[in-house]
């Protein structure tokens, strides 16, 4: 008997070590600048609450927008990928028309639609569409949340204020987070 | 404190372990609660940082994590925090990096480990989980707690101890005295039985109350002892005087008892005698019986038993027993004495009434008389009833006058009816015996004849097939010898030698035979003279019983004791020869040692239900001193093949003595034991016998020839039995079955020239010879027919023989036997034969 309990043991533990992979050592590495912004972008989602007329159904998709050129490349679908939001899947589009920004929960406005920017906000401000970019003086130009580059940090400012109007609510803890030249105070 | 000072160690040991055991349980109870209560207090701080800080790891801010981990520094029993991100430490408190090493981050958990309690608390931010908190408090406060409650409670024992002897002191005064002075006054008067003493109050409080009562208690404690004494004087005086009155009764009780006693004596000796009677078949043992009990457990000085002669109207004593053998021979009464009922006195018994004499002098029976003379004064009679009639009387007398109470009368009474009863049965218990014995013997008689029969049957069977046969070979060895020419004398020679060796088989079937075969009428039965014919036999013996065992030297001495005058017995002479001649040889055989035989002859009316005067039977007997037999042998010597001989014996000898003494209706009876010898005792019926003219001289007959027809299915028979009959000058013609037989009768009928005599076999196929004289008989009822076959002795045993048939002849046929039948057929009146 006790030789058996002993090929038991021993067949059971080469299985688990089959089945315990390595640690990949890509965690290792420290993330890229756009994985980073690409992680910021699915927490947002987390710390605001969207009005429930943005989804339409029970199933209805969080569309995580990018207009202009991608700076994610495939980092944002495999940040959102298998993830969904109180029952909404996440997806990840990229946006040519304007017509299509009111379909986005969250739209990242890529740094070439600089001149675009104005039309873009507009066509944003009617439907309830958290604005991100990293270009400069986007709060000021009525865009809602700013990314900025401490060191290699990624950090990011709010404007409360265009939220609020478009029916957004920004978790207190995301406000309290956000760079201190946010706080929505700025216009 | 007196009263703490005699309180038992053992108290004051368990009062401080009590207390103790309280003050451990609370604190034990307090550390559980107060753990308790650390972690769930430490899990809602948990959760506050933990919800804080959801942001700071969701966006990787480590900076805000750390200041959300500074708040902790409001409370002291936080030694250490941080904040894992997957198993990172992302943030740690107290800020500086290195200063606390924290474990790897765990499951949801609060556990106390040394001095500390540590926990962990994963943090999710919408069902995802964004990192861990980790915990770690130290117990300070709790052993700080712990602290006060020792002190506190020491502080308290010690108070309590203060006040707790400053009161005890101040109560003895007040409560201890009175009450030690009340337990005292109780002590006094429980030992003393003194209820005048009383207890003394001190002060008018509640003790003083009970002080009150006490006394007044006692005071009624002794009034009721004076009124108890009172009573108990009372009490005792009764008890004496109901004494008195129970002694009384107890005397009365013991007279009754005795007398209850007494019954009970009567009824067990009734009981015993009843028993005893009970087991016993026999009347003269019952009566004696009874007569001994009453003798030894009634004290009776005479007791009697007589039955009563219906008839004779007298009493006959058939049981008597006297204590005093002196008083026996005065009283001249003894069993079997008969007394007229009437001159004992003893009519009234017959009515079922008991007879008492009170005093035997002053009565006049012949009875009372005779007592008197012996001294018996009293006697009582009581009558043995069976179905209302007299069966007998009990009698039963006592030395002194009037000495028989009215129970034991009673007793004797009663007696009588199972005495009775019993001895009736007794009667009809010898009477069913012998009947029994009776039914047995008769059984056992006709057994015997059955199983005779069946064994004479068979062995009859076995003659008839030997002697089948044994036919054709003697038959023909026959003819060659008489006619057949050219015979050398060598071949005569084999042939007689032949023909006698077939003639001895045939002699030995034949005496096999003898054995069952039944007597035929038509054999006449001869006057004859039995002492002669046992005169003969010995003579004939002689050689067997004398000269052989005198050449070994034994002797054996014969004997004759003939009755004179003895009747001449009807029978074969020839047949008792041979039957004697057995017997005679067979007493030889029984005393191998020499001894002596004798022979009787005697008459005997032995059947004496005829009720004539004359001698009905002639005895002869053949007594040995031999051996003798067993039961066993006894029961199967008459049967065939049985024999005690070994190789010596056939087994036939006693059989055919049976079958000859059957023949003249005889019995054989055999009295024998073994080593007792043996008496064979042969019983005749005395009858009238034929006298010699009254036959023809058979045999010496010349025939005239005849016709015959013979009709036989075995063809050496047949020719056989054409031989024999041509040779006798007679025309002889054959068929080789009854129904060729028949069509050959009814062609030389039509021929008008019919067969003088028809001979058929009986047992034939298809048609057997009973159905030709059947046929024949109906055709031509005149016609003679002679029935040939081995089964002869069996027809006319069995009345089988068909009425048609005329004569029947055992096979195989003999020339003299069948000239002896074709002579009577022919001389038959009416005979067709006859006209020749």
């Amino acid at each position: 008997m006790h030789f058996r309990s002993a090929i038991k043991l021993f067949l059971s533990l080469a299985l688990l070590m089959l089945c315990v992979r390595p640690p990949a050592r890509a965690q290792e590495v420290a993330p890229s600048e756009y994985q980073l912004k690409a992680a910021f972008l699915y927490n947002f989602a987390k710390f605001v609450s969207w009005p429930p007329e943005a989804f339409p159904e029970l199933s209805s998709p969080f569309v995580i927008g990018v207009i202009g050129d991608n700076p994610f490349g495939e980092d944002l679908e495999h940040t959102v990928k298998d993830k969904a939001l109180n029952g909404h899947p996440f997806a990840v589009r990229e946006v040519k028309a304007l017509s299509d920004v009111k379909n986005c929960h969250i739209l990242f406005i890529s740094a070439s639609e600089r001149k675009r920017l104005p039309e873009i906000l507009e066509a944003a401000r009617r439907a309830n569409v958290l604005t991100v970019s990293e270009l400069e003086r986007f709060l000021q130009s009525g865009g809602m949340i700013h990314f900025t580059m401490e060191g290699n940090k990624v950090r990011f400012e709010i404007n409360d204020e265009p939220a609020r109007n478009s029916g957004l609510k920004i978790s207190s803890k995301l406000l309290s987070l956000a760079r201190g030249a946010g706080r929505g105070q700025l216009k | 404190m007196v009263w703490l000072r005699d309180i038992s160690i053992k108290r004051k040991l368990t009062l401080t372990v009590a207390l103790l055991l309280v003050f451990g349980g609370f604190v034990t109870y307090e550390m559980v609660t107060f753990r308790h209560t650390m972690a769930r207090d430490l899990f809602t701080l948990a959760d506050i940082i933990a919800n804080r800080s959801t942001a700071a790891l969701s966006f990787d801010n480590q900076e805000d994590a750390e200041e959300d981990l500074n708040c902790l520094r409001a409370n002291k029993r936080i030694v250490a925090a941080c904040l894992y991100r997957g198993d990172r430490v992302f943030a740690q408190y107290p800020k500086h990096p290195g200063a606390t090493v924290f474990p790897k981050p765990e499951n949801d958990t609060a556990r106390f480990e040394g001095d500390h309690l540590l926990l962990f608390r994963h943090i999710f931010q919408n069902g995802e989980r964004v990192g861990t908190l980790y915990l770690k408090s130290d117990l300070r406060e709790m052993h700080q707690r712990l602290e006060l409650y020792a002190g506190t409670f020491a502080l308290f024992m010690l108070a309590s101890l203060a006040v707790t002897f400053v009161l005890s002191s101040r109560l003895q005064g007040i409560i201890t005295r009175p009450i030690f002075h009340l337990g005292q006054t109780a002590k006094i008067v429980s030992m003393g039985k003194n209820y005048s003493v009383r207890a003394q109050k001190h002060a008018d409080d509640e003790l003083g109350q009970l002080i009150d009562g006490f006394n007044e208690m006692l005071g009624q404690i002794q009034q009721r002892d004076v009124a108890l004494r009172d009573a108990n004087d009372q009490l005792e005086q009764r008890v004496g005087e109901r004494t008195r009155d129970l002694k009384l009764e107890i005397v009365e009780r013991k007279r009754a008892e005795a007398a209850l006693q007494e019954q009970l004596a009567r009824i067990k000796l009734l009981n015993r005698i009843t028993q005893i009677i009970s087991e016993r078949q026999d009347v003269d043992s019952i009566l004696h019986v009874v007569l001994r009990q009453l003798e030894d457990h009634l004290t009776v000085d005479f007791g009697s038993i007589c039955l009563f002669e219906p008839q004779a109207e007298s009493l006959n004593f058939a049981a008597l027993r006297v204590k005093n053998p002196l008083l026996g021979a005065k009283l001249d009464l003894h069993e079997g004495t008969a007394m007229p009922i009437s001159d004992m006195g003893l009519v009234p018994c017959k009515g079922g009434q008991t007879v008492y004499m009170a005093d035997t002098l002053k009565m006049a029976s012949e009875l009372a008389e005779r007592f008197a003379y012996a001294g018996l004064r009293s006697s009582a009679t009581v009558p043995l009833m069976v179905e209302n009639k007299l069966f007998g009387v009990l009698t039963v007398a006592r030395l002194r006058a009037d000495g028989f109470t009215s129970g034991e009368c009673e007793f004797l009474r009663t007696l009588s009816e199972h005495v009775a009863l019993a001895a009736h049965q007794a009667q009809l218990h010898r009477a069913l015996e012998k009947a029994y014995n009776d039914l047995r013997q008769t059984q056992q008689t006709v057994m015997q004849q059955e199983r005779l029969k069946a064994l004479g049957q068979m062995a009859s069977g076995i003659a008839h097939d030997i002697n089948n046969a044994l036919s054709p070979v003697v038959g023909f060895a026959d003819l060659l010898l008489r006619g057949e020419p050219g015979v050398s004398t060598n071949g005569k020679r084999y042939l007689t030698h032949i023909k006698t060796a077939g003639e001895d088989i045939a002699h030995i079937v034949s005496r096999l035979k003898e054995f069952y075969r039944r007597r035929d009428e038509r054999e006449p039965l001869l006057p004859l003279d039995l002492n002669h014919l046992a005169q003969q036999v010995i003579e004939m013996t002689r050689p067997r019983w004398r000269d052989i065992p005198q050449g070994r030297g034994i002797m054996i001495e014969v004997q004759t004791d003939f009755a004179a005058g003895m009747p001449k017995l009807a029978g074969i002479e020839s047949e008792l020869r041979e039957a004697l001649t057995n017997l005679v040889l067979n007493a030889v055989d029984a005393i191998p040692k020499g001894g002596k035989i004798t022979l009787r002859t005697r008459l005997a009316d032995y059947d004496h239900v005829a009720g004539n005067s004359l001698p009905a039977h002639a005895i002869l007997e053949v007594s040995d001193t031999g051996i003798g037999m067993d039961a066993e042998t006894r029961k199967h010597c008459l049967e065939p093949f049985f024999s005690t001989k070994g190789k010596r014996g056939t087994g036939l000898g006693l059989a055919m003595v049976y079958g000859v003494v059957e023949r003249h209706e005889g019995k054989i009876e055999i009295e024998s034991e073994p080593g007792q010898g043996t008496t064979m005792r042969l019983i005749f019926p005395l009858r009238r016998a034929l006298s010699v003219e009254d036959l023809d001289s058979a045999g010496s007959l010349v025939l005239a020839p005849h016709k015959i027809l013979c009709i036989d299915d075995e063809p050496l028979l047949r020719e056989l039995l054409k031989e024999i009959l041509e040779r006798d000058g007679h025309e002889v013609e054959v068929s080789d079955g009854g129904q060729a037989g028949l069509d050959a009768f009814r062609a030389a009928h039509r021929r008008g020239n019919p067969f003088d005599v028809i001979i058929t076999d009986l047992g034939m196929p298809y048609v057997d010879g009973r159905q030709v004289a059947r046929t024949v008989k109906l055709e031509s009822p005149r016609t003679p027919i002679i029935l040939l076959t081995g089964w002869g002795a069996f027809m006319n045993e069995d009345g089988e023989a068909p009425a048609q048939v005329d004569t029947v002849l055992s096979k195989p046929p003999r020339s003299r036997e069948l000239r002896e039948a074709l002579n009577r057929i022919g001389r038959k009146p009416g005979g067709e034969v006859m006209a020749q």
